[in-house]
């Protein structure tokens, strides 16, 4: 190793990336952990988390890390000691492992981070696991280190300590274990001893220290304070102390602490979005020499990592907030670009006109390379409830399988940062309440581990996630009855199965019978529904008793700017997603004559039903001779919106409403025009759920009806559609919402 | 665990009493002596864990009961503590040679005499 | 009594008791020689019951086990009891050989 390199290491900008890589690294060593119960003893997965600690062990020592590099160590050991197969992989040791990676998890994003006596009780832990081969005894825990810990704060560094006692150390009465023990005394320690210096039985001196040490200690004391612990030795042994400065100040934003024992996952760790950065060669220079400076990594075993995480190390990482400031940037450009247009309309002026287009082209592009930037899969978030399935499977002495699919489906990270709550309580929801204990799913005759199964994919401008599992279900008759006792409904109250269902998330519900830590006080699922109506999704709960329950959350891929088609009804404004628009009809008076009323459109052969949204809205204003039928897709079917005008597409920049009209369901937003307007923005989905909650029961039951059913509403006259056709929309007058800030 | 025993050795009965004391408040069993000599009988008779003692003392100094003490049974890697002044480095270099462990300087307090004491033993 | 040993055609016993500290050492390394004389089968070395383990107590420890692996003996330890012995070996980052593994699993300081 050069001069250079020895120096570069300490560096903050070094021990940044070292943090990331090694939360990576991690989150790898988590899974495959994870994945280890399922498969069993798996050798080269062995070999792979070996590898990962190792990596982990090398380059955290190289960067100062020494704490977390000696508690690394003991972990290594453990999982070297299962590849040469003198330990057995138990699901012991495999909590183990993972109670120690949260640890490190610790260690690395907040080096003073950890208590040292769970650490210590762990270490304890893997060493008996290792010396004995097999599962150990129950090891002291709680009292592990009952000497008072004097834990200094304030300028507390990390020192790391060689000592090697002479051969006559202890001819003068020093004994090395009570010296490491003061150091202990002093605040955090870790140490290892290094016994490969002994001789052979007949050649050992047995009054002799052949031990060395590496310490690594934490503690706000000075240099010569530490010295002073050896001060009688200093002559009869050899001793170095280096201090390893572990003041913050690194880009990795400040980050929770993470707490061993929690269940919670560990969605706060990774605060900095990954960017596809094959377009920044400089930046990912800048990463050279941190990779190259990690001799603990060989090329190969590079590469190895590399695959292991699933290929893409060549990207930059860039926090969070910057993308976001970005993004506001665009969307104030959108609405600059948006008047510059206008302008060049009323202008008139070829000139204007061609530079406004440039910069509308250009606009577009950048808005949607940066939108791009900030699409993340969702596989780490769904990866990271893995642990979280384990963990309360084990708790609730359940076995569960947890099954993953659409995890390269991608959403904007905001909205994937705010979907971690959500799905982290619908999956406690199921492991608590939807899935059965083994002995009830095989008196029920189900298999004996249970399922629990995530899933994402595309529609249209949303990303259904969906979370299902085969448990017990839902007993319908029992939420309706919980839900008349609530007052949430009235006693005689027609509702549909999925009303039913959806007043589990209405805020003090629950149905459990036992409370537990995990879910059932109906704190929770009411929390479900506030988040996801944060992200303008919506929530659709399927379930059939004994067999299972499905709740599927329709999240809009992006919260920021949305391409839509603008439309107006009188002088009011209104933005339709584009991508719930399907195409757009023209309908004249002459045809609304003709259907008498009954608001059906005919389209190919297809009968469809139209809102008119003047009428919706009781907007006033003269009736157009021919208006515009916007055919969209909704959760409920197609149907019709019919409008005044449609004006073109337009790039909006959502601006949330004030919250005196957050209630208005059928709009998500609202947008400023490049002429100064205010545009609403709809919601067809809501919009036509909101027609059809108007509708009296029988035509509800049609809406409402499955794919099967609905398609003879479509299939056209001769069917029986004569009872949907009865079904006027009633006409609700309601004032143009305004806009609030 | 058994009790660990210390033996006080000093001419001045001031000092030794004040080290009894303070040991015995930090759980130690501690035997007095009143010099080397004594010191060394006492040490021969029963077993120590740790000794401290002056090293001006009359009949028997401390370093010359410490090199003594050395090569007795049982008191080859048994810490021996002395007692020294800022004014006598040179005595410092003779004690270790003698095998001394350690040191305490005088004057020092109960919190520092326990605190060294703890570096030694158990 | 901290330190007693027994061997019986080839099968060895070595149990320290109470302290066991630097003033024992020699005496192990010799009880432990004896074990090993051929015709040595296995060795027991038993430490539930010390109060206290001095640090050339575990490097002999380790180089009876490491002399048990390369001389086919079989190797037997049981590990003390004592927490504060156990909290002692952990603060100073020490362990103590497996029952059939020989070497030290500490590897040279980095």
């Amino acid at each position: 190793m050069s001069v250079v390199a020895i120096q570069a290491p300490g560096s903050d900008q070094f021990r940044a990336a070292f943090r990331e890589e090694a939360v990576e690294l991690l989150r790898d060593l988590e899974a495959s952990l994870l994945n280890l119960q399922d498969s069993n003893e798996d050798p080269e997965a062995v070999a792979g988390i070996f590898r990962n600690l190792h990596t982990i062990k090398g380059s955290g020592a190289m960067f100062g890390f020494t704490i977390l590099a000696s508690f690394t160590h003991h972990l290594e050991n453990a999982f070297d000691a299962v590849r040469d197969g003198r330990v057995t992989l138990s699901r012991e040791l495999i909590d183990l492992a993972l109670q120690g990676i949260d640890h490190m998890r610790g260690l690395i994003l907040n080096a003073h981070a950890g208590d040292r006596r769970p650490r210590m009780a762990l270490v304890d832990k893997v060493t008996r696991l290792i010396a004995s081969g097999t599962p150990g005894t129950s090891v002291v825990e709680g009292e592990a280190t009952p000497t008072p810990q004097v834990v200094p704060f304030g300028d507390s560094r990390v020192w790391g300590i060689s000592f090697t006692p002479g051969p006559d150390m202890m001819r003068f009465g020093s004994d090395p274990a009570l010296l490491i023990r003061e150091l202990a005394g002093m605040g955090q320690l870790e140490a290892r001893a290094d016994l490969s210096q002994l001789p052979s039985l007949t050649e050992i001196d047995p009054e002799r220290c052949y031990a060395s040490w590496e310490l690594a200690l934490y503690t706000g004391a000075d240099e010569n304070v530490i010295r002073d612990v050896f001060i009688f030795v200093e002559d009869l042994c050899f001793l170095r102390i280096c201090s390893e400065d572990i003041e913050e100040a690194v880009a990795v934003p400040a980050v929770a602490q993470t707490v061993p024992d929690s269940p919670e996952p560990r969605a706060e760790v990774d605060p900095i979005v990954r960017v596809d950065a094959s377009a920044s060669p400089a930046a990912i220079k800048d990463r050279g020499p941190v990779e190259a400076g990690s001799t603990s990594m060989s090329p190969q075993q590079a590469k190895e990592a590399k695959s292991y995480d699933g290929g893409d190390r060549g990207g930059i990482r860039v926090a969070a907030s910057k993308l976001d400031q970005l993004i506001n940037l665009v969307g104030e450009l959108v609405t600059v670009q948006a008047r510059l247009s206008e302008l060049a309309l009323r202008r008139d002026d070829n000139e204007i006109s061609s530079v406004a287009e440039e910069v509308e082209r250009l606009t577009s592009s950048l808005r949607e390379s940066s939108m791009n930037v900030r699409m993340m899969p969702v596989r780490n978030t769904f990866e990271r409830f893995r642990r979280l399935v384990y963990d309360l499977a084990r708790d609730l002495s359940k076995s569960v399988n947890l099954t993953i699919e659409g995890a390269e489906t991608e959403l904007d990270k905001t909205v994937l940062d705010q979907l971690s709550d959500p799905l982290l309580h619908l999956i406690r929801n199921s492991m608590d309440h939807g899935l059965e204990t083994t002995g009830d799913r095989l008196r029920a005759g189900k298999s004996e581990q249970g399922h629990l199964h995530l899933s994402a994919r595309h529609s249209g401008a949303s990303v259904l996630i969906g979370v299902s599992d085969d448990g017990r279900g839902i007993d319908i008759a029992r939420v309706r009855q919980r839900g008349i006792e609530r007052g949430l409904i009235s006693a005689d109250a027609v509702l549909s199965e999925s009303e039913i269902f959806s007043l589990i998330f209405e805020p003090g519900f629950s149905t459990a019978v036992e409370v537990t830590d995990l879910s059932g006080r109906g704190v929770g699922m009411d929390v479900v529904r506030r988040n996801i109506e944060k992200l303008r999704g919506n929530i659709d709960v399927a379930s059939k008793p004994g067999k299972g329950t499905t709740v599927t959350l329709r999240i809009p891929l992006t919260l920021a700017i949305i391409d839509g088609l603008l439309v107006t009804i009188g002088d009011q404004y209104f933005v339709l997603p584009l991508a719930h628009t399907l195409e757009c009809i023209e309908l004249s008076r002459a045809e609304i004559d003709r259907s008498e009323g009954k608001q059906l459109i005919n389209v190919r052969g297809e009968l469809i039903a139209y809102i008119r949204l003047r009428e919706y809205f009781g907007i006033e204003g003269d009736l157009q001779e021919f208006e515009q039928v916007m055919l969209v897709d909704t959760d409920s079917g197609r149907f019709g919106l019919v409008v005044d005008r449609v004006l073109g597409d337009c790039q909006t920049m959502v601006k949330s409403l004030g919250h005196l009209y957050q209630k208005i369901n059928e709009l998500s937003g609202a947008t400023i025009l490049g002429n100064g307007c205010v545009a609403l923005i709809l919601d067809p989905h809501r919009l036509v759920q909101e027609c059809i909650r108007s509708l009296h029961p029988s035509a509800r039951a049609v809406a409402r009806a499955p794919a099967g059913a609905r398609a003879s509403l479509r299939a056209g006259p001769g069917s029986d559609i004569a009872d949907a056709n009865s079904n006027k929309i009633v006409p609700i007058s309601r004032s143009s919402a305004p806009v609030g800030a | 665990m058994m009790m660990k025993r210390i033996l006080a050795v000093d001419d001045s009965s001031s000092v030794r009493e004040m080290i009894s004391f303070t040991l015995k408040k930090a759980g130690y069993d501690v035997v007095q002596a009143n010099d080397g000599q004594d010191g060394l009988q006492r040490s021969a008779s029963s077993k120590f864990d740790l000794v401290i003692t002056d090293l001006n003392m009359p009949r028997m100094d401390g370093i010359q009961m410490i090199t003594a003490m050395r090569k007795q049974q049982g008191y080859g890697f048994v810490p021996i503590l002395m007692l020294t002044t800022e004014s006598q480095p040179e005595k410092k270099a003779a004690g270790r040679n003698a095998g001394a462990t350690g040191w305490i300087v005088k004057p020092f307090n109960p919190e520092q005499l326990v605190s060294v004491i703890q570096k030694l033993v158990r | 009594m901290s330190l007693e040993w027994s061997r019986e055609d080839g099968v060895s016993q070595v149990s320290l008791s109470d302290q066991a500290d630097l003033s024992i050492a020699t005496e192990l390394k010799a009880a432990l020689l004896q074990a090993f004389a051929p015709p040595a089968t296995a060795l027991t070395i038993d430490l539930r019951n010390v109060s206290e383990l001095h640090i050339t107590i575990i490097q002999l420890v380790w180089v009876a086990a490491r002399e048990a692996c390369a001389k086919k003996v079989a190797f037997d330890l049981l590990r003390p009891n004592d927490t504060d012995v156990i909290n002692s070996l952990i603060d100073c980052g020490l362990t103590l050989p497996s029952n059939n593994a020989p070497e030290p699993a500490q590897e040279p300081a980095a």
